[in-house]
């Protein structure tokens, strides 16, 4: 399978790392020759110095005969005119475009349904505008994803020092629980388990579970995980993102305040917003975190586009008495040290568009992707299709893969969270867990035999 | 019901030009679409996304790329021969050399499978698959496919 990638930003360095490990035929075209260097230099992909939405570009990096176009550098209209050149070349070929703007945001359909004929954008702030409010529902979860249009949750979160359920055998979770939980995996010590029912969890493991959206109030109960209701959120940088939230929030009635530096900005952010309140000023000065009150916030969000800034300002705010903080990052490397100094609940546009982009390049009816754990491991929402050969029979004579896990099986309206007698039906949605390890392993099982039409 | 009953001379093409499987899929798919009157871009695009579903390629050297097409009105073959092979995405990861393209219109149900069941069986046959191979042009192909095409 041949992958264009245009932009050898992060995530087009990043999507290009992990398809070069999969085997795939991957192209990255950037016009900065040091980003190309860095390309070439670190991942064994094909590169070429050039504008991605030139045409002759397009055909030197054979997108002919290229399965998939991911456009992602950082200029929306670059990314907007190579998929239009990729549409008049070769139109059977998959198009995929980062575009942020959110004045664009109206046109992704017709963008879909009239030339560049983009199948899928990836606006990666509305998704990151979902995770935050995710996060803003599960109290100390590091990891929230929502399946089955939200009636199931993919929940990671820590066992905390002293925890009731410390040293508890997995097998007795239900019955301590009083409800269905399936533990997919546990990480202890950076390491990604998937434990058996006699395999114990202790302080500090993160834990990741699946639960029914109904059950997930008590499971958090009994891990120790207070729930309040959020009131009152305080954001720090009004850019695109802070200002999405901010609407987002308005709507919700949280009694929101918005931070920004910049005092153009500050008056072009009042006039989008009634109810919000926009506070000139800067988020690091601990004077203006005091004047407003910063310890009575249920939740502080920092979204400036520096991310040391963030990532100072959460630890200020959280110090200051704020209940809780969400971090925005953009380095990869980062995001191992979070947990250690305290901030857990971290988000980043660039992993969020990974996962849209994973999605669409997984084989099989794949309907959402995302990578957790350091990318250790991925979930997956997929349909079970006809002639594959995850249908039909009861789950333990399947040919899963050591290391992959269904964990979870939507027939109809029914939810079950299921056990190896489970038999999947065609049509079936499933929720997979399989480690990074046995990927290519999972797509086999997911695809159709010969007589699938 | 035969083989011959759905492939037209105008849709068999005994040296494919293309490298890649894409190209397979559009060289393929272009005297197809003109024979049924549906759009080409159409056609690869419902072949690449059934591709994705799990390859075609089914090994031996034969793929028999397929699709459902909405706006088709009667089911359609088309054939075509790489020399050199082209790489499938075989299950056995070899190249792919023979190639049957069936088509068939949405509410078909069960006819294409019998159609498939029937071009799948006779590909076994190694006889046939090398005069296939030998053939040096599409009258060749026909009488190969007219020495066992039977009523299925």
């Amino acid at each position: 399978m041949r992958i264009i990638i245009v932009g050898a930003g992060e995530v087009g360095f990043h999507i290009a790392s992990r398809l070069s490990l999969e085997n795939k035929d991957v192209v990255v075209i950037d016009m900065d020759p040091a980003a190309v260097a860095r390309v070439s230099e670190n991942i064994d992909v094909e590169v070429i110095v050039g504008s991605g939405s030139s045409p002759v570009v397009l055909e030197e990096a054979g997108i002919k005969e290229a399965e998939i176009l991911l456009a992602v550098t950082d200029s929306d209209e670059t990314n907007l005119v190579a998929c239009l050149m990729a549409d008049t070349i070769s139109s059977a070929t998959k198009k995929l475009a980062r575009i942020r703007q959110k004045d664009y945001d109206a046109y992704h359909q017709i963008f879909h349904d009239s030339p560049p004929h983009i199948d899928t954008v990836i606006n990666p702030e509305i998704e990151v505008v979902r995770t935050i409010e995710r996060f803003m529902g599960v109290p100390g979860a590091v990891d929230v994803g929502e399946f089955a249009d939200g009636r199931l949750k993919f929940v990671g979160i820590y066992l905390d020092k002293g925890a009731r359920l410390a040293g508890l055998r997995l097998s007795e979770l239900p019955r301590k629980i009083g409800n269905k939980v399936l533990v997919a995996a546990v990480v202890r010590n950076e390491r990604l388990i998937i434990p058996g029912g006699d395999d114990r969890i202790y302080p500090g493991d993160l834990i990741y579970f699946i639960s029914e959206e109904g059950g997930l109030a008590r499971i958090l109960k009994a891990f120790d995980k207070e729930f309040n209701p959020l009131k009152r959120a305080f954001i720090v940088g009004g850019g695109r993102l802070g200002l999405r939230l901010a609407k987002s929030l308005e709507q919700k009635s949280i009694y929101t305040k918005l931070i920004e530096k910049a005092p153009a900005r500050c008056s072009e952010l009042a006039e989008q917003m009634n109810k919000v309140v926009v506070i000139k000023g800067d988020g690091s000065d601990q004077g203006l975190l005091v004047e407003e009150n910063i310890q009575d916030m249920d939740v502080v969000i920092t979204l400036t586009d520096d991310e040391e800034t963030n990532i100072l300002v959460s630890l200020l705010a959280k110090r200051m008495g704020a209940k809780k903080t969400i971090t925005r990052l953009s380095k990869f490397s980062y995001f191992p040290l979070m947990s250690s100094i305290g901030l857990e609940q971290v988000v980043s546009p660039r992993l969020s568009a990974i996962d849209t982009i994973l999605q669409y390049i997984r084989r099989g009816k794949v309907l959402s992707a995302r990578t957790i754990s350091d990318e250790q491991a991925e979930v997956w929402e997929a349909e079970a299709l006809e002639t594959s050969d995850i249908v039909g029979r009861p789950l333990r004579e399947t040919d899963m893969p050591n290391g992959a896990l269904v964990i979870g099986i939507i027939h109809g309206e029914e939810i079950l969270i299921p056990s190896g007698e489970s038999v999947i039906q065609p049509h079936d949605r499933i929720i997979l867990f399989a480690k990074r390890q046995v990927i290519s392993k999972l797509e086999k099982i997911l695809t159709v035999k010969l007589e699938f039409f | 019901m035969k083989i011959l009953d759905f492939l037209y001379k105008e849709t068999i093409i005994t040296d494919l030009q293309a490298t890649d499987k894409k190209g397979v899929l559009e060289e393929l798919t272009l005297p197809v679409a003109h024979i049924a009157q549906v759009d080409h871009k159409e056609l690869v695009r419902v072949l690449i996304e059934r591709e994705h579903l799990g390859s075609t390629g089914v090994g031996g050297g034969i793929g028999i790329p397929h699709g459902k097409l909405k706006d088709l009105s009667s089911l359609v073959l088309g054939f075509g021969l790489s020399r050199k092979g082209v790489n499938f995405d075989a299950i056995d990861k070899k190249p792919t050399r023979i190639f049957f393209l069936l088509l068939t219109p949405d509410n078909s149900a069960g006819m294409h499978l019998r159609l498939l069941a029937q071009i799948s069986k006779l590909l076994k046959d190694d006889g046939f698959k090398n005069r296939l191979l030998e053939a040096s042009g599409k009258d060749d192909v026909i009488h190969a496919i007219e020495a066992i095409d039977e009523p299925f």
